[in-house]
C-alpha cells in the first residue's frame, strides 16, 4: 500500500469521491519520514506526534494548492519543517524569559534524552545526539536531512529554500563542531 | 560534483566525507522509537482532529453551552441587555433637534416661567451700558471724529452724491 506513486496518491485526493483514501494513502507512505524528521527536531515523542498531525492537517488544507514544481515528499517536508522551527521558537522564547539563557530549552533537551522512555540509543548514539543539539538550529536540520535521511543537497536546498554551495557549508560546519564536541567528552 | 560545488564563497569544501571520521564509528541507527502501534494509529488519529477542525465554530460554542446551562443563561441575558441598552441609545441619538426658528419666546415663557424673574435688572443695566460704552469708545477711535456738525449736513445734502456712494462710504 505504501507503494503507491505520488501522482497516483495526487490523483485520488484531487477527486471529491476519493480524496480521504488517497490522503490516507500519503499519511500513510510519508508519516515514518516526517515523524523522525520533526523527531530528530524537538526530540521529544509528544511534541513530534502533536507537530506530525499538525503538519498532515496542514497537507490536507494546502494539497490542492500543490504544483509539481517540486517532489511531494520535500513538499511536506516543507511544512514539516516550519512546524518543528515555530515549535522551537515558541519554547526557546518561554525559556528564555525564564532563564535568561538563549539555549536553555537545548541544554534541557540535551540533559533529559537519556531519561526519555522512547530513546533506546547507546552511549555513543547519546554523546551524538547531545552534540547535535549544540548546533544552532539550520544547522541541526541541514546534518540531520543530509547524515540521517541521506537526501541530496538538491533536496534539502528544495525543502530550506537555501542554495546548494550553503548548504554544503553548513553542512561542513555542522560535520567540524560535532567532531569536536566528541573529541572533548 | 562539479568545481563550482566544490566551493563555497570562495572556500574548498572539497573532501568534507573525509571529515567524517569520528562519526563514521558511529552507528546511523535510529534511537528514536515510538509507543507499540503508534504508526497504525495515526492516520486515525490524523483523521479524527481533521472531523474536528471541520466542525463549525458556532455548532461548538452552542455544544459546549449544553454541558454549562448557567453559562448559556447568562449568556444570553447579557445579549439581550446589551441588544436592547443598543436600542434605546440608538433611538435617543435619533431625536430631531428642534429648528431655532421654531422657537418663540412664549416658547421659552411657558417652559420656563420664572425666567426674567431670575435675571437681576442691576444685570441687565451693566449689560447695556457696558454696550454702550463700547459703541462711544468704537466712534471716538473713527477719524472724522473731529468733522463738524454743520459739514456734515452741508456733504449730505450735496445732490451731487451718489446712493451706491453714500451706501460704500458707510
Amino acid at each position: 500500500m505504501t507503494d503507491v506513486g505520488d501522482k497516483k496518491i495526487l490523483e485520488l485526493f484531487r477527486d471529491d469521491s476519493s480524496r480521504h483514501y488517497g490522503f490516507n494513502l500519503l499519511v500513510k507512505k510519508y508519516q515514518k519520514q516526517v515523524y523522525m524528521h520533526i523527531r530528530r527536531m524537538v526530540i521529544v515523542h509528544d511534541d513530534a506526534d502533536d507537530l506530525v498531525q499538525e503538519t498532515f492537517i496542514k497537507v490536507w488544507k494546502n494539497l490542492s494548492t500543490f504544483r509539481n514544481d517540486s517532489q511531494l515528499f520535500t513538499w511536506i517536508y516543507r511544512i514539516a519543517t516550519n512546524e518543528a522551527f515555530s515549535f522551537l521558537k515558541q519554547k526557546k522564547r518561554k525559556y528564555m524569559l525564564l532563564t535568561f539563557d538563549l539555549h536553555h530549552y537545548e541544554k534541557l533537551l540535551a540533559g533529559n534524552i537519556q531519561d526519555d522512555n522512547f530513546f533506546t540509543g547507546d552511549e555513543v548514539e547519546l554523546k551524538l545526539q547531545k552534540s547535535i543539539l549544540t548546533l544552532p538550529e539550520k544547522q541541526r536540520l541541514v546534518f540531520n536531512m543530509k547524515y540521517f535521511d541521506n537526501m541530496k543537497y538538491d533536496e534539502i536546498s528544495e525543502v530550506t529554500g537555501t542554495s546548494v554551495g550553503a548548504l554544503k557549508a553548513s553542512y561542513h560546519i555542522a560535520v567540524k563542531k560535532i567532531e569536536e564536541y566528541l573529541k572533548l567528552n | 560534483m562539479s568545481q563550482k560545488d566544490k566551493t563555497y564563497k570562495g572556500k574548498s569544501i572539497e573532501g568534507l566525507d573525509e571529515n567524517l571520521k569520528i562519526l563514521a564509528g558511529i552507528s546511523k541507527g535510529n534511537p528514536f522509537t515510538v509507543p507499540e502501534g503508534y504508526f497504525d494509529r495515526l492516520p486515525v488519529m490524523i483523521s479524527e482532529r481533521l472531523k474536528e477542525k471541520k466542525e463549525n465554530h458556532f455548532y461548538r460554542i452552542v455544544k459546549s453551552m449544553n454541558y454549562r446551562p448557567r453559562l448559556a443563561l447568562a449568556t444570553v441575558g447579557i445579549v439581550t441587555v446589551v441588544l436592547i441598552s443598543l436600542f434605546l441609545i440608538s433611538n435617543h441619538s435619533n431625536e430631531a433637534l428642534p429648528d431655532i426658528s421654531d422657537i418663540s419666546i412664549s416658547d421659552i415663557l411657558q417652559d420656563n416661567p420664572d425666567f426674567f424673574n431670575s435675571v437681576e435688572e442691576s444685570d441687565i443695566l451693566n449689560i447695556l451700558f457696558a454696550n454702550l460704552e463700547d459703541d462711544q469708545n468704537f466712534l471716538s477711535d473713527l477719524e472724522f471724529s473731529d468733522i463738524t456738525d454743520d459739514e456734515l449736513i452741508e456733504y449730505l445734502s450735496n445732490d451731487d452724491i451718489e446712493t451706491d456712494e453714500l451706501l460704500y462710504n458707510l
